[in-house]
């Protein structure tokens, strides 16, 4: 696999009033602006990123968004055209690259508790295929009305959370190509659906980059983790395996 | 993407759609002209249908109507592929946009109505992340390698049978079980016809009056390998690209399209002279076909008419079956790869009166021919498009 990490940020708890102050966010859904947020401090050091790749990953998608259009449906007999857009998996996809002015391959995945991890391998399919940058975002936001509803399916010890985060990603000939540091190597992703710990704490589904990531920052100048274990609420978990840039 | 890859065989087919529930049936309904489409412009797959599709593929039985369709296809597709089962070093990846919606969407609504407790609620809603589809496939055919979902709005299918085609030829899986599932919902009804796209009468791809989009459910899944010891036909390229334009409206001269096509000939190593058959997505409404017709148009030239032979035939069979939005690029991937076994290209059924302002070449009736390369082109909601070349085995020769 060997992606190298070029560029990361993430969005988790910030303050996001400034983007509803925006008009080119007046239409935006909160994934979107969460997504932006991550995406900011890598557009800042890449600002030139309309011809990567661009993978989204989201278990649950526009949700907040399908709980609107699904409530006017309900509640008042309205179908809201804009909330149906936007309730759409992949609008988060479509209006981060919009405002990227992406025109490079854009893939929207989804895959529960490893849709983090999908992303990341997706994105290295579309790598290895010869597209020098992907970036990859993972975003995702609780919904207050049906959060006690869906936590009683949870373990007892976990909360449900929200966050987003991005990574540029690429491979090793082109990360020299670029002359850029590498925060980090991703050499492989396993994935074990049994014989783990149910996750405890506050979890979303598709935190795996965020982990990832953590650990990356914890670990500043020192080693950082060879190996990370990401457990999951149903006792699933992966291991993703880490190394610095040689 | 990859210049001149090695191509991807494909194996096995299988599709269940609302104009026929096995392939050979589906085929033969697009040949003769039989849409599945009902009274209200939409394409279903009744309860009868399903109860027959449990009768051929016992298995499916607890599965809902997105995962069981699904199930039955990959099963035809299978079978036809000789495997036995999925290993832990194979692939699975399925394109959907709604998953199991019929498990979730019904207690929302009586949710927000409060018609039901939270509890009850609570315990559907944890079908709604669409990995459930895929983990509940992956239950079915006892199968503990790689999957995922491909949500790319109605490129997904199309995308997803272009990354499995990259992830077999990169090593990273033995082989692929590829495809896409979609069912109708009040979400996707009541949205479209929100936005004023859907056409109560049956769609009119290319044609000057065309209307809007006629919805539809179905599924259809591919064995793909680098073996091409049971192969009847090939992958020879994909491309992806974005159009950067607006949510919910392809570029108007087609800029993204145009790109995806041209990267997928790229990719498979061919000029757009050698294509035989375009099979556009040639939705019936009035943006898609001007966008896609001008794509068209720009890469394989503009075409003065059925008998200028300089450009390939285009055609779009949404007529047939409706528009399965994520499962849509696999559907019709399910028919170019009948029509190259086949050797007959299928006109636009329900084309009437070429728009003509839509420059690309109608055949006027099915065509009989050796077909060498297909190109089958998709766009999406979010500016995503995606594009697949499809080929014979022994694609070499005059077009």
């Amino acid at each position: 696999m060997k992606l190298h990490i070029l560029a990361a940020g993430i969005s988790r708890g910030q303050d996001l009033s400034r983007f509803q102050r925006d008009p080119d966010f007046r239409k935006a859904t909160l994934n979107m602006m969460m997504g932006y947020a991550a995406l900011e401090p890598v557009i800042k050091k890449f600002p030139k990123l309309d011809t990567a790749a661009f993978v989204l990953g989201s278990s649950s998608g526009e949700l907040q968004t399908t709980h609107s259009f699904l409530s006017s449906l309900a509640n008042q007999g309205v179908a809201r055209p804009l909330l149906f857009q936007n309730s759409l998996y992949n609008a988060t996809l479509g209006f981060l690259a919009l405002k990227l002015g992406a025109t490079g391959p854009t893939v929207s995945v989804s895959n529960r508790h490893f849709t983090g991890e999908s992303c990341l391998e997706t994105a290295s399919i579309l790598i290895d295929s010869g597209i020098p940058l992907c970036i990859a975002v993972a975003v995702e936001t609780r919904v207050a009305a049906i959060e006690t509803g869906l936590l009683q399916n949870y373990p007892g010890e976990m909360t449900l959370d929200e966050g987003a985060v991005a990574v540029l990603l690429t491979d090793e000939k082109n990360a020299r190509a670029l002359g850029a540091e590498t925060l980090a190597v991703v050499e492989s992703i396993e994935y074990h659906k049994q014989g783990g710990e149910p996750v405890s704490g506050p979890y979303y589904d598709s935190n795996a980059i965020e982990r990832m990531l953590e650990a990356i920052i914890n670990s500043g100048d020192g080693e950082i983790p060879k190996e990370l274990k990401l457990s999951k609420p149903d006792g699933s978990f992966s291991r993703i395996r880490l190394s610095r840039a040689e | 993407m990859t210049k001149s890859a090695a191509p991807i065989f494909i194996t096995g087919v299988g599709a269940v759609t609302s104009a026929g529930t096995n392939l050979e049936n589906f085929w033969n309904n697009a040949v003769s002209e039989t849409s599945g489409l009902n009274e209200l412009g939409l394409g279903t797959i009744s309860d009868s249908a399903l109860n027959t599709l449990i009768g051929r593929v016992p298995e499916a039985k607890n599965l809902c109507k997105p995962a069981l369709i699904a199930r039955v296809a990959i099963d035809d597709a299978m079978k036809e592929a000789g495997w036995s089962s999925l290993n832990k070093d194979d692939g699975l990846i399925i394109a959907t946009t709604v998953g199991q919606i019929p498990l979730w969407e019904d207690d929302m609504l009586q949710y927000l109505q409060q018609k039901i407790t939270t509890q009850q609620f609570g315990k559907s809603i944890l079908h709604q992340p669409l990995g459930s589809l895929a983990e509940v496939i992956s239950t079915s055919l006892d199968f503990h390698g790689k999957s995922f979902i491909v949500s790319s709005a109605c490129s997904a299918a199309t995308q997803a049978i272009g990354l499995a085609s990259h992830w077999i030829r990169q090593g990273k899986v033995k082989r692929c079980l590829v495809g896409g599932t979609e069912v109708l919902s009040r979400l996707t009804i009541e949205g479209f016809r929100s936005l004023q796209l859907l056409s109560s009468d049956f769609s009119k791809p290319f044609d000057q009056s065309r209307q809007g989009i006629n919805l539809s459910e179905g599924a259809a899944f591919f064995c793909l390998e680098a073996n091409p010891e049971r192969a009847t036909a090939k992958i020879s390229g994909s491309g992806f690209s974005t159009d950067a334009y607006h949510m919910a409206s392809p570029h108007p001269e087609g800029r993204g399209s145009y790109q995806a096509m041209h990267a997928a000939l790229q990719m498979a190593g061919i000029t757009p002279a050698e294509v035989t058959w375009i099979h556009a997505h040639g939705t019936g409404s009035r943006a898609n076909d001007q966008s896609e017709g001008a794509a068209i148009a720009q890469l394989f030239g503009k075409s003065a008419g059925p008998n200028d032979s300089s450009t390939p035939w285009a055609s779009s069979s949404k007529w047939i079956h409706g528009h399965a939005l994520a499962a849509s690029g696999a559907i019709e991937s399910a028919l170019c790869i009948q029509a190259i076994r086949k050797k007959t290209i299928l006109r636009t059924a329900g084309l009437v009166t070429p728009d003509p302002l839509i420059s690309i070449r109608h055949p006027a009736k099915n065509i009989q021919t050796e077909i060498r390369h297909i190109v089958k082109n998709t766009l999406g909601f979010g500016g995503n498009n995606a594009s697949l070349v499809f080929s014979a085995l022994n694609s070499e020769g005059a077009r």
